[in-house]
């Protein structure tokens, strides 16, 4: 879903099935100089793209259909990471707690203030720019890594699992020089400033292997 | 050999032997025995049915012969007034049984005068034995039966002076006016009164005061000729409280016989049936009631969300270093359209809640309807029903109370909804139709293109706690029957075509006078 486009400008979705509302926060959202793009339902939104660049979803609890739990929920699964302002018409405490153990941002009962929702928007969107900072160091991470031949993968998960050369050397059958060398490509080509440094992106990665 | 009864005085011999030929032959004939006897009672002849009988001879039985033919039973007994009335000369008379040939023993009631000479001195006795067997044993057959039939009625009226005695129902017998003439003990274990409190008087002043009236007019009918059949009446106990009792009871010539029964146990059950049946659809109400305020709620803050994010947003619009014209420009379009909506949603509330008085009044369906779809109207949006109306236009009023039969609608309409939420492959599509079904009522129906309902739950679906959704508590269809049925008319459903259910509701143009609502 992520795009490969350079960052933009954050984008605000608003998913209601009632137009005023929409359309009354599309207008709120954009005196704010924000981008905002409105949805009548769970499932326009899902056919829209994704830009890349950090964004938020207000989501009306009551949907026709898919429910906005139901939604959250939906979303949690295909692995879309997009924080959630639940608003609601009519809102319980228990329906409340849930959207919050969910990972929703806030939880509003309309007719909220205008800085409620403007302060949970710039705090989701604060927390989707870091996801989104994480999300593409990881994945450069993830490219540096898959850019290693096979042997220096297998190395790299060694060496981080804490085997001294002369042990990796007899785990996988070869000189201890040799590993020496698959170690500074290694070390030279997903840019590790230390072996710390390395350990910490072997972590990330979720390789690093243990003596067998 | 023949006895002869000896040589009458003062006759010829011509003359004595033809009497005496006559004696014989009338002796023999009758149908007695016949004998005379000395002064001091000595047989000297028996006529020839003594010795048919007896089968005995002259020589056995003359003399004082004739004690051997007794029974020892009864042979002292007839001794003592034989010698009695010999000695005295006065006439013996005694029944007693006397030995045949056979063994046997046959009653005979004997006479036996004296025949006194011209100076009044016994000179013989004559004497006859009458059978007498079969009068003696119809008498003893007849005392007997008495004997029988009395000990039967003291038996008889022993049982039933203990039914009387130890029955747990109330019995009693009273006069024409109820004035009790008798009470069984059970009176007293019931309600704590002796007897004697009760006797003399009617039941008016134990009776609980609305029921003396109603008791009053039972007790004329039973002086009438009527039977009175489980009329429920309620007595003070002495210890104050009052025990319903049921009573049957019958008149019979100036009187009446009645029983009663303490029923205030089954009255008590009965009550408490009645109360956790009122509590139910208390809670039915309220759940309904519940819902329809999530709903109402839901329905106002949409718009106010819109006015018052408008306004904020307008606000903003103004406050930029350049205000944005166009946009503050359809904020407030929005926010006046938002505006207008919302009083729109509350006069559509007001109808359905505003006249909030019990009393039946003149309704038009199709106004009812529309003001329920137009509080649903949301929902129905969130739902993505289409909504389908064909209400016929003169339709007559009926007489019924708003508030239940909009419930009912909304019920119908809700679950109609409800109900298509999982169609995706055709519209979900509601019909609600009105029509004139008969001049005199009202035909509402309520269609959706759901999934229907299998056969086998169609007739269950109105009963109490049976639901096919996961969170309903089975109330709402049979409440809806129950107000419907209040008000006189049916509430039906059956089979869509091709596929849903529909639901019909017949309302009478007039509802019975009698009946009670369900709903208030």
């Amino acid at each position: 879903v992520v795009t490969e486009r350079p960052p933009g400008d954050p984008v605000v979705f608003v998913v209601d099935d009632d137009s005023s509302v929409r359309g009354a926060l599309g207008s709120l959202i954009r005196s704010v100089g924000l981008q905002a793009e409105v949805f009548a339902s769970a499932a326009e939104f899902l056919a829209a793209r994704l830009p890349d660049a950090p964004c938020c979803l207000v989501l009306d609890v009551r949907l026709p259909g898919l429910s906005g739990l139901d939604f959250q929920a939906e979303l949690a699964r295909t692995r879309i990471n997009i924080p959630i302002i639940f608003i609601t018409g009519h809102g319980d405490i228990p329906m409340t707690v849930k959207a919050m153990k969910a990972g929703a941002v806030e939880f509003l009962t309309k007719p909220f203030r205008d800085q409620e929702l403007l302060d949970a928007i710039q705090v989701a969107l604060d927390r989707d720019r870091t996801r989104h900072r994480d999300e593409k160091a990881a994945a450069a991470l993830r490219a540096k890594y898959e850019a290693l031949t096979p042997r220096e993968q297998e190395v790299m998960a060694l060496v981080t699992g804490g085997l001294l050369n002369k042990q990796v050397a007899g785990e996988i059958g070869i000189t201890e020089n040799t590993v020496k060398v698959h170690r500074g490509n290694v070390t030279r080509k997903m840019a590790a400033k230390s072996l710390a440094d390395l350990v910490r992106m072997a972590d990330l990665l979720g390789i690093r292997r243990a003596k067998s | 050999m023949d006895a002869s009864p000896g040589t009458l005085p003062g006759a010829g011999d011509e003359a004595l032997r033809e009497s005496e030929a006559r004696f014989r032959e009338l002796a023999d004939n009758i149908s007695q025995f016949a004998w005379t006897a000395d002064a001091t009672g000595g047989r000297t002849w028996y006529n020839q049915r003594w010795y048919d009988y007896t089968g005995t001879t002259f020589e056995e039985v003359q003399g004082l012969g004739w004690q051997k033919l007794h029974h020892p039973d009864h042979l002292e007994r007839v001794l003592k007034r034989f010698r009695k009335s010999f000695e005295s000369g006065t006439p013996w008379e005694d029944t007693f049984p006397l030995r045949g040939r056979d063994g046997g023993y046959r009653w005979f009631l004997t006479r036996a005068l004296p025949i006194r000479n011209d100076a009044g001195k016994v000179v013989r006795w004559l004497g006859t034995n009458t059978d007498v067997t079969e009068r003696i044993e119809a008498e003893k057959a007849l005392r007997e039966l008495n004997e029988t039939l009395e000990q039967r009625v003291e038996a008889e009226t022993r049982e039933r002076l203990q039914i009387w005695n130890v029955s747990q129902d109330l019995l009693m017998v009273a006069d024409l006016e109820g004035r009790y003439l008798s009470v069984n003990p059970a009176w007293t274990a019931t309600l704590g009164w002796p007897e004697a409190d009760l006797l003399g008087k009617s039941s008016q002043w134990l009776l609980y005061p609305d029921d003396r009236e109603p008791t009053r007019a039972e007790i004329a009918r039973l002086a009438a000729g009527e039977k009175t059949s489980r009329f429920e009446n309620r007595f003070r106990h002495k210890d104050g409280s009052y025990r319903w009792i049921s009573w049957n009871a019958v008149p019979e010539q100036d009187r009446i016989y009645a029983v009663g029964r303490d029923i205030t146990d089954l009255k008590d059950a009965e009550g408490k049936v009645l109360e956790a049946r009122r509590d139910l659809a208390q809670v039915a109400r309220r759940t309904t009631l519940a819902a329809m305020t999530a709903s109402i709620a839901h329905e106002i803050n949409q718009p106010l969300a819109a006015i018052v994010t408008n306004a904020s947003a307008c606000m903003r619009w103004l406050g930029r270093p350049e205000p944005d014209l166009d946009a503050m420009r359809a904020a407030l379009m929005s926010i006046g359209d938002d505006g207008h909506r919302a009083s729109r949603i509350i006069a559509s509330i007001r109808a359905m809640f505003g006249k909030d008085d019990p009393e039946r009044a003149a309704l038009d369906m199709n106004e009812v309807v529309r003001g329920v779809l137009a509080l649903v109207q949301g929902e129905l949006e969130a739902h993505r029903v289409t909504l389908h109306t064909e209400l016929q236009q003169d339709l007559p009023n009926i007489v019924a109370e708003r508030v239940p039969l909009q419930q009912v609608f909304l019920n119908l309409v809700m679950n109609a909804a409800e109900a298509m939420s999982s169609i995706a492959d055709r519209p979900r599509r509601l019909s609600v139709r009105t029509r004139t079904h008969d001049p005199e009522s009202v035909l509402v129906t309520v269609e959706d293109w759901g999934p229907g309902i299998p056969a086998k739950n169609m007739v269950r679906i109105f009963e109490a706690f049976f639901t096919t959704k996961a969170q309903g508590m089975g109330m709402g269809l049979s409440i809806c029957r129950s107000i419907v049925e209040a008000h006189g008319g049916q509430l039906w459903m059956e089979g869509g075509t091709p596929h849903g259910s529909v639901f019909n509701v017949r309302l009478p143009v007039r509802p019975p006078q009698e009946a009670e609502l369900g709903g208030h």
